[in-house]
């Protein structure tokens, strides 16, 4: 077993990248800090993101100075009920090149192969369209006509959706969701921050102007970096404990679960949990991964793992305040 | 190698530096310190409710001793040694906190972010299973434990040792109950010579026969009152009771004295029991004629010096009760049921007429006599 050695030196500069690229985001996307803190997280995970949140809190604005800050182009899908798989995987055109008999099928990639697309309100899109991204977002592939595609490294998919007008919409399936490494929630700015807003962005779109923060492939490599960091086995068992603390039918479950969970969180769930942790834990100057890491990264990772059921959603339950009431019932066991 | 230049000496001189020590040492050295020390508050946690257990033993002891005498103290005492023992026990043969938690506990006192338990962790692996960032978690874990032994040391009264002082405290106190003199028991007698129970409160109580028991020491004392309201010519003269030092109620002996006089008339005075002849009790705690007192002779009672003659000689104690030249008025009358004289009346029959020689007594005390008589046939 190889490792890379990840001393001092390295933690320090992930660490001072991440908060360049924090503050760089921050600036641009005012009061939103928790959601950009968030998305980095996720991104240097090689994590995909749902953004949930009202029009207009700046969703789309986040992902493009994303894009800019980490020099990958950014694709963008708007997604409409007649949105076809095709038109985002790519389709088989007549191409008339030059040495051939005749014009012949060529396969034309659509927007997933970028390596950073924005999925705008993916809801609205149909069930059809929306699996047609679950291949592309777990395998990192696309295949068409029997053919196998593979989309470039790394890849990041950042779909947004509307917690209201859902008339007309297809809420994202289960699978769907649990593919997802984050759901951010984007939560209306404080009268502070609109008072910033108001003074940054009233004549120009501040996510355009967000420069480039880490060149040269260094994403990847924080990336890379984050595979490094220690995991001790009782931080594991914590991230286990957790994980099973919203299963309403597995030893170890809460009685909380038990009253208002459906389905609990899924073992992918324990993996992002550890795999943003220990993004956070580098950003953090750590090389470890420590409980409150877990903590700080559970919401993100688990809200849209977890289902109510039908009397805890009749009863207007809040998933993110039952989690909130678990991982204080977490906190206190360990 | 490291070289420290000696300039006093002018030479140049090589030591070699301190061998490093291994990664992650410094960080276990500490959690095993901390390991000792949870062991150590898992003892006193154990020690406190034991203390209380034993106090309550002891307490419960105590309070059977005081209210019937009827336990001695070895049993209360065995009791909480018993409990302090178990206690003890338990806190040694129990297992040890892990080192894991030991870890985790130091985190949490610190502030230590799972460093140390990450870095206990790791070093229970085999190196070649670290991560990239072992070294560096190692390395950080070293350099906080050394920063986190001084706090190690200052977190003493985390131990809670102070918690034992209630409980201790209970524990002497109730042990102190024990020291306190019990109830006399029903039928059981008088409590052993060399008991610390001995006290005034725990001796017998004095045989005053039934002219005590039935209230007649305070007949004796209104009788005494009217005989000293009497007219008579002894109201001048001289009385048994002859003045002086001795008769003075502040003097030194007057305590005697009233002791005396506060005596039922049959009551064998306890001074003269030993001379006293057949049914005389010796009081165990009363000084008898003839007894020392060391090496020096117990001091008489200054009753003896009533017996006079008709001239006005002194009589010895013998001679006064064998009728010698004396009055026998100290003789003595049946003092309880169970004393051979028991049934006797008294006076005797014919009231003062047994008494020999009345004619020979002074007017006065002859006087005093006849009030007194006449003070308890009114009685009767």
């Amino acid at each position: 077993m190889t490792h890379n050695t990840l001393g001092h030196d390295e933690i320090e500069a992930f660490r001072a990248d991440f908060q360049r690229l924090e503050s760089a985001l921050g600036q641009a996307i005012v009061g939103q800090e928790r959601t950009v803190r968030e998305l980095l997280v996720a991104v240097v995970s090689g994590g995909h993101v749902l953004l949930e949140g009202l029009p207009g809190l700046g969703k789309t604005h986040l992902a493009k100075g994303l894009a800019n800050a980490i020099g990958h182009p950014l694709a963008r899908v708007q997604c409409t009920p007649d949105l076809l798989p095709s038109d985002i995987t790519g389709s088989e055109v007549l191409v008339h090149a030059e040495g051939t008999p005749g014009p012949e099928l060529r396969f034309r990639p659509g927007p997933l192969f970028a390596s950073l697309i924005l999925v705008d309100e993916i809801n609205r899109a149909t069930s059809r369209t929306q699996s047609a991204l679950l291949e592309a977002m777990q395998e990192r592939q696309v295949t068409h006509g029997g053919t196998v595609y593979p989309l470039p490294s790394p890849f990041w998919v950042i779909a947004t959706q509307n917690p209201i007008e859902l008339e007309g919409t297809y809420p994202l399936p289960e699978a769907q969701l649990d593919r997802f490494f984050f759901k951010c929630e984007v939560r209306y700015p404080d009268q502070g921050a609109l008072a910033r807003i108001a003074a940054v962005s009233l004549d120009e779109e501040p996510a355009d102007h967000v420069p480039l923060i880490l060149g040269g492939g260094r994403i990847d490599e924080m990336m890379k970096q984050t595979r490094e960091v220690v995991i001790a086995e009782p931080v594991v068992r914590s991230a286990i404990a957790l994980v099973l603390a919203t299963q309403p039918d597995e030893a170890g479950s809460s009685r909380l679960a038990r009253r208002h969970i459906r389905y609990g969180a899924s073992p992918r769930a324990l993996q992002t949990l550890l795999r943003a942790a220990r993004v956070r834990a580098l950003a953090e100057g750590q090389g470890h991964v420590a409980r409150e890491d877990l903590r700080a990264v559970a919401l993100p990772a688990l809200r849209h793992r977890v289902l109510l059921n039908v009397e805890s959603e009749v009863e207007g339950v809040a998933v993110d305040d039952l989690l909130e009431r678990i991982l204080e019932q977490w906190d206190a066991a360990h | 190698m490291s070289e420290v230049m000696s300039e006093a000496m002018g030479e140049k001189r090589s030591t070699p530096a301190a061998p490093e020590s291994p990664p992650g040492k410094e960080a276990r050295r500490l959690v095993e310190r901390v390991r000792r020390r949870l062991w150590l508050e898992r003892a006193v946690g154990l020690a406190r409710p034991a203390l209380w257990l034993a106090a309550a033993a002891a307490a419960v002891g105590g309070s059977v001793h005081l209210a019937w005498r009827a336990h001695s103290g070895a049993a209360s005492a065995i009791a909480a040694a018993g409990i302090l023992v178990a206690a003890t026990a338990l806190a040694l043969l129990g297992r040890r906190p892990s080192l894991e938690s030991a870890a985790a506990r130091a985190d949490g006192w610190f502030g230590g972010r799972d460093l140390l338990a990450s870095a206990v962790d790791l070093l229970r692996r085999p190196a070649d299973e670290h991560a990239g960032a072992a070294a560096f978690v190692l390395e950080r874990a070293d350099e906080r434990a050394a920063a986190w032994r001084g706090e190690l040391r200052r977190r003493r009264g985390a131990l809670g040792v102070a918690g034992l002082f209630a409980p201790l405290v209970a524990l002497a106190l109730a042990g102190f109950l024990h020291r306190l003199p019990g109830a006399p028991a029903e039928g059981r007698g008088p409590a052993p010579p060399d008991s610390s129970t001995r006290l005034a409160a725990d001796a017998p109580p004095l045989q005053t026969g039934e002219a005590a028991a039935d209230g007649s020491m305070n007949v004796w004392g209104e009788a005494a009152g009217r005989a000293a309201e009497a007219p008579g010519p002894g109201r001048e003269g001289p009385g048994p009771r002859p003045s002086g030092p001795d008769s003075s109620p502040s003097g030194a002996e007057g305590g005697a004295l009233h002791r005396a006089e506060a005596r039922a008339p049959g009551e064998a005075d306890p001074a003269r029991a030993g001379s006293s002849p057949a049914g005389a009790t010796s009081i165990p705690g009363h000084a008898a004629a003839g007894d020392t007192w060391g090496t020096q002779p117990m001091p008489r009672d200054p009753l003896e010096t009533r017996f006079v003659d008709m001239e006005g000689r002194a009589v010895g104690n013998e001679a006064a009760t064998r009728g010698e030249g004396g009055v026998e008025l100290a003789e003595r009358t049946p003092a309880s049921p169970g004393d051979p004289a028991a049934g006797t009346p008294w006076p005797a029959a014919g009231g003062l007429t047994e008494v020999r020689a009345r004619e020979s007594l002074s007017p006065s005390l002859r006087g005093y006599v006849d009030a007194y008589q006449q003070a308890i046939r009114g009685l009767e």
